[in-house]
């Protein structure tokens, strides 16, 4: 019994270490846009030698949203000589093959991929077909629900022209913001992620993660990578950690801005968060030795990639934690330690600590002159027990994947745009 | 009994109270707006003057006055941004030292008076400036000469050549066919086929001595500082040069691609980038200095400022 009580209270110290980490990894990230210097995206060079590129749309039942992202990417200010658009039809049972058809007879930079019979379903097996074909030096991904502006596939191709840069991530907006509950909270929550998140961390040149969408990488170094890995359902998060740790960079533009159609069902978030969670997870397993080993990183690059890589993994421990003091409580055991300091930290972590995220959501609200929706904040908390629950699954189905190696199949995201 | 019921609603108040705000912007939605994101949105250096000018066609043709050189001194109420007064006239003289309307000169214009145009300038033929003179904009169709110091608050757009002799402070942004700077400097963007600091040859227009020159091929990324000095031997840099610390280059070096700094650049005594026909571009975060003779086809950008010194 004694030892039992030793380790329900070490791990709540070893928990409160972990917190401690996010909380100073949160609030360097907020101070740093709030106040710090700001690394320039390459969105301000002018240049006529622009790569080829290559833009892969991958589609499941895509018939509500296909027309809309063709027709936005047939009027981008990219050279068409030097563009192509290849929309991947992956096992699509709707209009979505007659309506690609119907572009490429229309526009010959449109080549449509279709991939039916036994081809296996997926996002990184539709990925992996298209750059057998694709002809671009240069490969930009748009998820079929995005409304890529004129002047997008020129600002995110730009950046390749730095050799260090292996891929380039641009930011997400979701243009059914006010639609719900739901799509408010996943508006600001998507505000903190990249205003603050993800443009801190290219400041401070750590590891900006590569998204899977509004985004690109080189061409050539993906196939020297080994393309996707069919079992990892995060193909856009290995592939950040296959950039770094070959020594390469992702940029990120936060002026390259994407709307995208946030999920406005909660049993679809709920999906799509586990489906994150559990491909997230799968890379951490996959990433976290090779991220400590490796002679690529920097220290603090390390140190962010190990944080990131254990993002998804951070809401099962909590919730562990929750059932930990539950025991703890009902065992009499809560007196952890005697000292006052660990108690005065564990009172600061209740009153900082907390709001560490929420500091950066409303740091970005501001950056965006959103001021208003920082009222929505309080309700943050309960999605961050959405969250909680969702993402303790997909860690639990990662650990799954690891340990039977089953067969891992994509889920499609619903959309919900009116035709 | 009657404590505890006021205890137990008290409990809830407080417990419920930090979501109120919330609850009132759910239901009120005074900020469920998407964030903005213009659909058209793409670079354009022309932007500013484009945008100015086609607003100005535009109200013209709803007057159905088409050819605007021909107008003689007149105000016109306008709908531009908003609906306001814009003097077309044809003389200098006519023009107060201070203006509070957008200003159209009809043909070649010579500023030989002080004077101060809050609003946007604009010259449908060629404009020389002899006096010193401050636009909140400016416009002109033909060539455009500074001979005396002038203030640009924004932007300057000239479809001919621009001709700086004297001092100048150009504001925000400038396009021109031809940029040929011979006087004190500054800007922040600046876009032109060619800019240039002097009528000597450089080192592209030069004959040089294939077997001294030092060819650099490809392009070029680097964490810390770098210094290009070609002052002994011509240097070629086949590429581009990204930089996370600060860039001098001086000398006879030629870069035939983009320089880009993520601190600042200093290009000094003969320095040419990029390559007669193609943009390419000087982009830094901090400031862009340049002393001496110097040429670029394309584009310089530092939102710090770019200076010049001829």
């Amino acid at each position: 019994m004694g030892i039992l009580i030793f380790l329900l209270k070490a791990y709540m110290v070893f928990l409160m270490l972990v917190l401690l980490l996010y909380i100073i990894r949160h609030y360097t990230f907020a101070l740093n846009r709030a106040l710090g210097k700001q690394r320039l995206y390459y969105q301000d060079v002018l240049d006529e030698d622009l790569p080829t590129v290559s833009v892969l749309v991958p589609m499941h039942n895509e018939e509500k949203v296909a027309r809309h992202i063709l027709d936005l990417l047939v009027a981008s200010d990219y050279p068409k000589e030097k563009l192509e658009i290849i929309p991947i039809n992956d096992h699509s049972t709707d209009r979505t093959k007659e309506i690609l058809e119907e572009y490429a007879q229309k526009y010959p930079f449109i080549r449509p991929l279709h991939r039916y019979g036994d081809l296996p379903r997926g996002k990184q097996n539709g990925l992996n077909d298209a750059l057998k074909i694709a002809k671009g030096e240069v490969i930009i991904v748009y998820d079929a629900d995005y409304l890529p502006p004129k002047g997008q596939i020129r600002a995110l191709a730009i950046a390749f022209k730095d050799p260090r840069v292996g891929a380039v991530m641009g930011r997400v907006v979701p243009i059914n913001a006010g639609k719900n509950l739901l799509t408010r909270l996943l508006d600001i929550e998507r505000s903190g992620g990249y205003q603050v998140d993800q443009q801190a961390r290219y400041n401070l040149n750590l590891i900006p993660q590569y998204g899977g969408t509004v985004g690109g990488f080189r061409k050539s170094l993906v196939i020297e990578l080994g393309g996707f890995d069919a079992r990892i359902l995060a193909e856009d998060t290995e592939l950040t950690y296959k950039i770094y740790l070959n020594g390469y960079k992702v940029a990120y533009a936060n002026s390259a801005e994407c709307y995208e159609e946030a999920p406005e069902d909660w049993n679809v978030r709920a999906r799509q968060l586990r489906r994150w969670s559990r491909g997230h997870n799968q890379v951490m397993f996959k990433y976290f030795l090779p991220t400590i080993l490796s002679k690529k990183l920097s220290f603090w690059q390390k140190v962010d990639g190990l944080l990131l890589l254990a993002i998804y993994m951070q809401p099962f421990l909590i919730f562990l934690g929750l059932l930990n003091s539950l025991l703890l409580f009902f065992l009499g055991e809560m007196e952890i330690a005697s000292s006052y300091l660990f108690l005065l930290f564990i009172f600061a972590h209740n009153s900082f600590g907390n709001f560490a995220p929420f500091f950066e959501i409303g740091i970005a609200l501001v950056l965006d002159g959103a001021k208003q929706r920082v009222f929505i904040l309080p309700l943050m908390f309960f999605e961050f027990i959405f969250n909680t629950i969702y993402a303790s699954l997909g860690f639990f189905d990662a650990l799954i994947d690891l340990i039977t190696k089953r067969t891992i199949l994509w889920q499609k995201t619903e959309r919900f745009r009116n035709v | 009994m009657f404590e505890v019921l006021i205890l137990v609603v008290l409990f809830f108040i407080f417990l419920f109270l930090p979501f109120v705000p919330s609850l009132i912007e759910l239901f009120l939605k005074r900020d469920a707006e998407p964030i903005p994101i213009n659909p058209e949105r793409k670079k354009e250096p022309d932007y500013f003057g484009k945008s100015f000018i086609n607003l100005l066609a535009t109200a013209l043709k709803d007057l159905k006055i088409q050819e605007v050189e021909r107008l003689n001194p007149v105000y016109l109420k306008l709908k531009l941004n908003k609906e306001e007064w814009v003097g077309f006239l044809n003389d200098e003289k006519l023009a107060e030292s201070t203006m509070d309307t957008p200003v159209v000169f009809t043909k070649d214009t010579v500023f030989l008076q002080n004077h101060t145009f809050r609003r946007e300038l604009v010259v449908f033929g060629n404009a020389v400036f002899k006096n010193t003179c401050v636009a909140r904009s400016l416009y002109v169709k033909g060539d455009c000469l500074i001979e005396a110091p002038v203030r640009i608050v924004r932007w300057a757009h000239v479809k001919g050549t621009l001709i700086t002799k004297s001092n100048a402070d150009l504001g925000v942004s400038i396009y021109a066919r031809e940029i040929r700077i011979r006087g004190w400097t500054t800007f922040k963007r600046a876009y032109a086929q060619k800019i240039d600091t002097s009528d000597d040859p450089l080192v592209d227009k030069k004959n040089n001595n294939t077997e001294r020159v030092i060819n650099l091929k490809g392009n070029f990324s680097i964490t810390d500082n770098i210094r290009i000095a070609g002052k002994e031997k011509p240097v070629f840099v086949d590429g581009d040069i990204f930089c996370d610390g600060d860039v001098q280059i001086e000398g006879d070096v030629w870069i035939k691609g983009n320089v880009f700094s993520q601190k600042s650049i200093t290009l000094k005594d003969g320095v040419v980038i990029g390559i007669e026909g193609k943009v390419k571009s000087v982009v830094a975060r901090g400031e862009i200095l340049i002393k001496g003779p110097f040429r670029i086809y394309g584009y310089l950008h530092s939102e710090k400022g770019v200076e010049v010194s001829p």
